[in-house]
């Protein structure tokens, strides 16, 4: 890139006000249509957005994988609702045989906005395609 | 040479002019970038909070522009400076929208209600850097004597290599220092994949160039004349890169956020997102220092 251009133009617009050239208009159009896109997107998702509260969706999701003689059941929680829930706790279940035999595992999700999904695994020692699994969302701030 | 009012010229000198106010961006929003709080705060504000945010900082804009500014003009007319605030803003947000997606805060999957306002808070810092670019990328507001007495006649080369390396690594200290002992890096890195930390490999390099060697007004064409192998542009700018890299991850181990029993991975991939800050606080160490 050669330098003495810049440098000379830079030097003199330095020195008194100008007229703005071609270059410095296309800018001028090209900024406003950014800032003026970001805005229209804000009123539409204004206008469009439901303000509902959370609400809060979890299930299970994908296959169980086994690793070094655990299971891994992969699930996903979804905020459908139209804001935002903080400390997101779900609890998952786990009964094989009896109410007795039952296997209990927890996960704290800190954030979850408004349309959005986070994923996980819970892990228990027994398989839980052979028992009955329950997942529910127990509490949120 | 060209003439100064041929296309090529105008459109040369413009983009010189916003690569500056990008470079100012970076310097002023980045580390902002690097606080959960901000994401969570950005993921739950409304669409009416989002306005009055943008309305404030357009304001503020507008009040810096009086004096400040990304270009070399030092035109301040109430229209320029409402034109030049548009701008700034602009640039804000093109800049603040790239360093998200670089960092996966947005992507594909994320609610568009939650990616504007993780856009919107992030575009503040970085629309308030560019407005302040030309005075911050000044480099000095008073005659440099501190370069003088660096390029002494004997090993002169070796001497502004190292201190060029001297204030990049107080730059990457200032900026990355207070980004070290918090849990952002650690949770960036687990959500960044290997192809993700090559392209922040490649931003923070161009990003210090730029700031370097292309947006910088008072010692650029000086930095350029320097002479020696390892004073190109280039290679000024790849050396100070790793130079950023090596201090991000003492910072790292420093604050027990990494440990000789991590995975090398671990150790990989939390470097280079430090480093990003870093570099761009080494490079503008070297143009202020």
């Amino acid at each position: 890139m050669s330098e003495s251009p810049n440098q000379s133009q830079t030097e003199t617009t330095a020195e008194s006000p100008k007229q703005r050239n071609w270059a410095e208009w296309m800018t001028f159009i090209a900024s406003s249509s950014i800032l003026l896109t970001l805005i229209g997107l804000i009123i539409y998702d204004w206008l469009l957005t439901q303000q509902s509260p959370p609400i809060l969706e979890v299930h299970p999701q994908g296959v169980v994988e086994i690793r070094q003689e655990q299971f891994y059941q992969p699930f996903l929680i979804k905020n459908v609702g139209g804001n935002f829930a903080e400390s997101v706790q779900i609890v998952a279940s786990l009964t094989i045989n009896s109410p007795e035999d039952m296997e209990v595992g927890e996960q704290q999700i800190s954030f979850l906005a408004a349309g959005e999904q986070k994923s996980g695994y819970f892990i228990f020692t027994h398989d839980p395609r052979e028992g009955e699994l329950t997942m529910r969302v127990a509490s949120y701030r | 040479m060209q003439d100064s009012s041929s296309p090529n010229s105008v459109w040369q000198a413009e983009l010189l002019n916003l690569l500056r106010g990008a470079s100012g961006g970076f310097l002023f929003g980045l580390p902002l970038l690097y606080t959960v709080e901000v994401w969570w705060i950005g993921s739950s504000t409304t669409p009416a909070w989002m306005l009055l945010s943008l309305g404030i900082t357009f304001f503020v804009i507008y009040l810096l522009n009086q004096s400040e500014g990304f270009r070399s003009s030092l035109d301040i007319q109430l229209i320029d400076a409402l034109m030049e605030t548009v701008e700034a803003m602009a640039i804000g947000i093109v800049c603040a929208l790239l360093a998200l997606i670089l960092l996966c805060r947005i992507t594909l999957d994320t609610p568009l209600n939650e990616a504007l306002g993780k856009l919107v808070l992030e575009c503040i810092p970085f629309s308030i850097g560019v407005a302040l670019a030309r005075s911050t990328l000044r480099g000095d507001r008073v005659p440099r004597t501190v370069k003088k007495t660096r390029r002494l006649p004997k090993n002169s080369i070796f001497q502004a290599l190292i201190a060029d390396l001297d204030a990049t690594l107080i730059g990457a200290l200032i900026v990355a220092f207070s980004i070290a002992p918090t849990d952002e890096v650690s949770l960036l890195s687990a959500s960044i994949s290997p192809l993700w930390l090559l392209l922040i490999i490649v931003a923070s390099v161009i990003i210090s160039y730029c700031i370097v060697f292309v947006a910088g007004l008072t010692n650029q064409k000086e930095r350029r004349q320097q002479q020696g192998l390892l004073q190109r542009p280039i290679n000024e700018t790849l050396i100070c890169y790793l130079v950023c890299l090596l201090a991000s991850a003492l910072m790292l181990w420093f604050f027990q956020q990494l440990s000789w029993d991590d995975p090398w991975q671990e150790w990989l991939s939390e470097t280079i997102i430090l480093g990003l800050p870093a570099t761009i606080g080494g490079a503008a160490g070297r143009l202020v220092i």
